[in-house]
């Protein structure tokens, strides 16, 4: 594998990474005494559930694949569930054949930098899909961990990638 | 829930009081959502500038059509986060298209595998 790919792997996830640190320097400090309430009880309809302050490490307490954005679900339940096991396996799945492809196609030759930056990218959007579930489904509970660095922090991350990616493989078939 | 929601919400208070986190995070969505749109959009000429007036073959149409849902995606999670768009109807909506990224996606990297490795 290309010195370069390495390079922009850690330049990138660097950049991402400060981004979310400068987010969190800019937050208000939270008043004196300040707790999360233990339950939200679910809104009748037409009204906006904002998110609570990310004062805890995790909210996994409060995940529920029936509920979603702060609303109970209803009928989409089933659809929930077939959307986390999509983008918690599938995902792997995909990234398995992928690599399997470049393996078989490429063989001793370099795999060109471009698709190393598109495998690179999906397997980072994988890890944001996944804490995109968390957080969609302990909403209006913010855990540190899932929203900043599984969720935040990897999309910043696997989109640069993913552009990246596609853009030098357009410069390669433009040579 | 209801069938359709839609809403103003203002994205410079929804994460909390401070105008500056309130921008910063905006941009930072924003950035996320827009680099992948440039990533689709790129594909798109890709696959222009490749095969020209060729017909693509099925297994790169399905493996890329899923990078221009990954895109439609990112664009309705933004529109989801600030509730923008709400409601049964939306939520369906999005869960349908990333589970049809995901399944193209998987497909297409089958089909990759299928065609170049496993038939040669």
């Amino acid at each position: 594998m290309s010195k370069k790919f390495f390079l922009i792997l850690v330049v990138t996830g660097i950049l991402s990474f400060v981004g979310l640190m400068v987010g969190g320097k800019l937050a208000p400090e939270l008043p004196p005494g300040f707790t999360l309430p233990p339950q939200v009880p679910f809104p009748s309809g037409g009204e906006i559930v904002k998110p609570l302050p990310p004062v805890t490490f995790t909210a996994f307490d409060h995940f529920n694949l029936r509920n979603f954005m702060g609303y109970p679900l209803g009928g989409l339940y089933g659809f929930a569930v077939l959307r986390f096991v999509l983008t918690s396996v599938w995902f792997v799945v995909a990234v398995f054949f992928l690599l399997r492809y470049l393996k078989g196609f490429y063989g001793s030759r370099q795999i060109p930098l471009s698709w190393l930056l598109i495998v690179a990218s999906l397997i980072v959007t994988n890890i944001a899909e996944i804490g995109e579930n968390f957080t969609f489904h302990e909403w209006p509970y913010l855990g540190i961990l899932e929203h900043n660095f599984l969720l935040i922090l990897p999309h910043l991350w696997g989109g640069i990638l993913m552009f990246l990616g596609t853009w030098f493989l357009l410069k390669e078939v433009r040579r | 829930m209801h069938f359709f929601e839609f809403h103003l919400t203002n994205p410079f208070n929804f994460w909390g009081p401070s105008i500056a986190q309130n921008v910063y995070i905006l941009a930072l969505i924003s950035l996320t959502t827009i680099v992948f749109i440039l990533a689709a959009w790129f594909i798109l000429l890709y696959l222009k500038t490749f095969y020209g007036e060729r017909a693509v073959p099925r297994e790169w149409m399905v493996f890329w059509w899923a990078f221009v849902f990954f895109a439609l995606h990112e664009i309705f999670e933004v529109l989801s986060l600030y509730q923008w768009i709400h409601g049964l109807f939306f939520v369906f909506l999005y869960f349908a298209i990333e589970i049809a990224a995901v399944v193209l996606l998987t497909w297409g990297c089958y089909l990759l595998v299928k065609t170049y490795v496993l038939k040669r």
